[in-house]
């Protein structure tokens, strides 16, 4: 049975950003509203398929948004050849205010604080940022050689590195074994290497 | 910058969708706001609510690939380390690999969706994971104020890897390749078995493990035996026999029937810390060793005893037969990390504990917090180019 009604709805409010986003990072804006509606309209019309037991709303719907962007993957390949990295530039992470450097001696005890880490980026503890030099054509490169990857081996690289799930929620997402999705990902990032670098020479 | 860096960086950043976009797909979905009051949300739903002309294709399963880390497999049995095995292990020499380095942030999630009033049942939450690393953050630490006697980071040895053996007796091999120059043959007794010149120990103790040596035009190799196992035993000499070392001293081995391969890689950084945990009043040790993209048979360098046993309720090993009755040592792996927690004063449960309170960071993070730098890696001193560590079939 389809979702309908107001439950339909309700979930259509609840996730429809984060489904948007994950199809916009794979198409561009220009065409993820209508890729989004289409995979709300998959998404609901196999609603029988959801268990909860196995996965969570958001996966559920991911996974409708994973086989509406494989029926546009020509749109998909276009966009993810044009991505490349804003401004160029990253961020090094600050280091622990609360770790004394003295007390990094031989073998003493030492007392670290993690948890303040969060509020203390971009405050007044000289955060240093490091920039890095940006490189177009390694970008390219890269990004030709994600779009060369197999469908499913896409996906699983970029649901794992674009939208932060974790291996066991790639499996859900993509109907696979954990164990698949994790050695894929050591195979994607061999063949990735090996890609790069021929293009490189 | 690796590759896998290069692809996180990309990620686009993408603004929410504006509202009335938003508006706009829910009008076409569920009709509300239409004049039409056959389109209402409750007129549609005894419809079927949801209309869509559009095909729909259905996602094709992944194809089933070749599982070359069948990480839960089952495991049993031991290998005894041989000190000159490990000595020449640690004075060896490595070289660089690019494959270690690590992000230096981590992943964020989408946007977080509108809340909105809802009439369903409340959403379903994600199966319980034991760890929250992934391959942005790939390491654990403390979310909170601990004390940390012992902090090491170990650097990647490029030309060495390692690798477990599930034999048919159910017991294990360890089996390590290093590239470079050789160590003496002193005092070795070889006998050749199959391709391959196998040498071991003349003034061997009765009660030790064997372990058995490779020598290789650039490089050599060791395989150690589960503990009591003798001398070129059926199953040692069948799996000799199906190994093959080719120009480049790489090995090549066709896993015989029964055989299989629990785990391997190459060698990757290490990080070491041992913690003061609070149990009940009292202070205990946690030692936790993790290593992102690494292997259970670098883990267990020289071969353990290891059982299946879950921890945090995931797979997991537990060393079975510990030299110290009291020490808990277990394995596992989640996401692309392998860990190695012991302790000689907590339980089980202790463990697990612990473990719940702790964190995902990057290597960067992890570094500066523990006030450790990475180190680099060591540079080669073989005269020998460096020779690939493990043949096409087996390289990780």
């Amino acid at each position: 049975m389809p979702l309908t009604g107001a439950a339909a709805a309700r979930l259509y409010d609840d996730h429809v950003v984060a489904v948007h986003a994950l199809i916009a990072r794979r198409v561009g804006i220009t065409a993820a509203p209508a890729l989004t509606q289409e995979a709300f309209e998959l998404a609901l019309r196999t609603w029988d398929q959801f268990d909860s037991d196995r996965g969570t709303e958001r996966l559920f719907l991911y996974g409708a948004a994973t086989t509406t962007l494989r029926d546009h993957a020509e749109t998909e390949i276009v966009h993810l050849r044009s991505v490349r990295i804003p401004g160029g530039t990253t961020e090094r992470p600050i280091a622990d205010p609360l770790v004394s450097p003295s007390q990094n001696g031989a073998a003493p005890a030492r007392v670290v604080e993690h948890a303040a880490n969060s509020d203390l980026r971009g405050g007044d503890s000289d955060p240093t940022p490091v920039i890095t030099r940006r490189d177009d054509d390694q970008e390219a490169r890269v990004m030709r050689a994600v779009v060369a990857l197999d469908p499913d081996d896409r996906d699983i690289l970029l649901l794992s590195l674009w939208e932060a799930c974790s291996q066991s929620a790639i499996a859900e997402v993509l109907s696979m074994s954990v164990s698949s999705v994790r050695s894929s990902l050591g195979r994607i990032r061999r063949e990735l290497k090996i890609s790069v670098a021929e293009t490189s020479t | 910058m690796n590759v896998f860096n290069t692809v996180y960086a990309l990620r686009p950043e993408i603004d929410p969708m504006p509202a009335a976009e938003r508006a706009r797909i829910r009008e076409s979905l569920f009709g509300i706001g239409h004049d039409n009051a056959t389109r209402s949300v409750r007129a549609r739903s005894e419809s079927g609510a949801v209309v869509s002309t559009a095909p729909h294709g259905t996602r094709a399963t992944a194809a089933p690939r070749r599982r070359w880390r069948p990480f839960f497999s089952m495991l049993k049995g031991a290998v005894g380390i041989a000190a000159a095995v490990a000595v020449g292990a640690v004075v060896w020499s490595f070289v660089s690999d690019d494959e270690a380095a690590t992000v230096s942030e981590s992943v964020s999630s989408a946007p977080a969706p509108t809340p909105m009033p809802s009439t369903a049942a409340p959403t379903t939450v994600a199966a319980p994971v034991r760890t929250p690393v992934s391959l942005a953050e790939p390491l654990l630490v403390p979310e909170g104020q601990l004390t940390v006697d012992e902090v090491a980071i170990s650097p990647p040895a490029p030309g060495t890897s390692s690798m477990l053996i599930s034999v048919p007796d159910g017991s294990t091999m360890w089996l390590g390749d290093f590239d470079g120059d050789p160590p003496s043959a002193d005092g070795l007794e070889f006998e050749v078995v199959g391709a391959v010149a196998v040498g071991v120990a003349q003034d061997r103790s009765p009660d030790s493990a064997v372990g058995y040596q490779f020598f290789l035009p650039c490089g050599f190799m060791f395989v150690n035996d589960a503990p009591g196992a003798e001398p070129y035993r059926p199953e040692a000499v069948t799996l000799f026999e199906a190994m093959a070392f080719d120009a480049n001293s790489a090995l090549n081995v066709s896993m015989p029937g029964g055989f299989s391969i629990i785990d391997a890689g190459t060698w990757q950084t290490s990080f070491t810390a041992q913690y003061q945990v609070p149990v009940e009043g009292a202070t205990k040790t946690a030692r936790l060793v993790q290593v992102p993209n690494g292997s259970l048979a670098q883990l267990t360098f020289g071969g353990r005893q290891l059982a299946p046993s879950p921890f945090a309720g995931d797979p997991a090993y537990i060393e079975s037969a510990p030299g110290d009755p009291n020490l808990v040592s277990i394995y596992w792996q989640d996401a692309d990390t392998v860990f190695h927690l012991s302790s000689i004063d907590m339980t089980l449960a202790e463990l697990e504990s612990f473990v719940s309170t702790l964190e995902a960071t990057t290597p960067e993070e992890w570094s500066e917090r523990l006030s450790t730098p990475i180190p680099a890696a060591p540079t080669v001193t073989t005269s020998c180019t460096p020779q690939p560590s493990l043949g096409p079939t087996l390289d990780p």
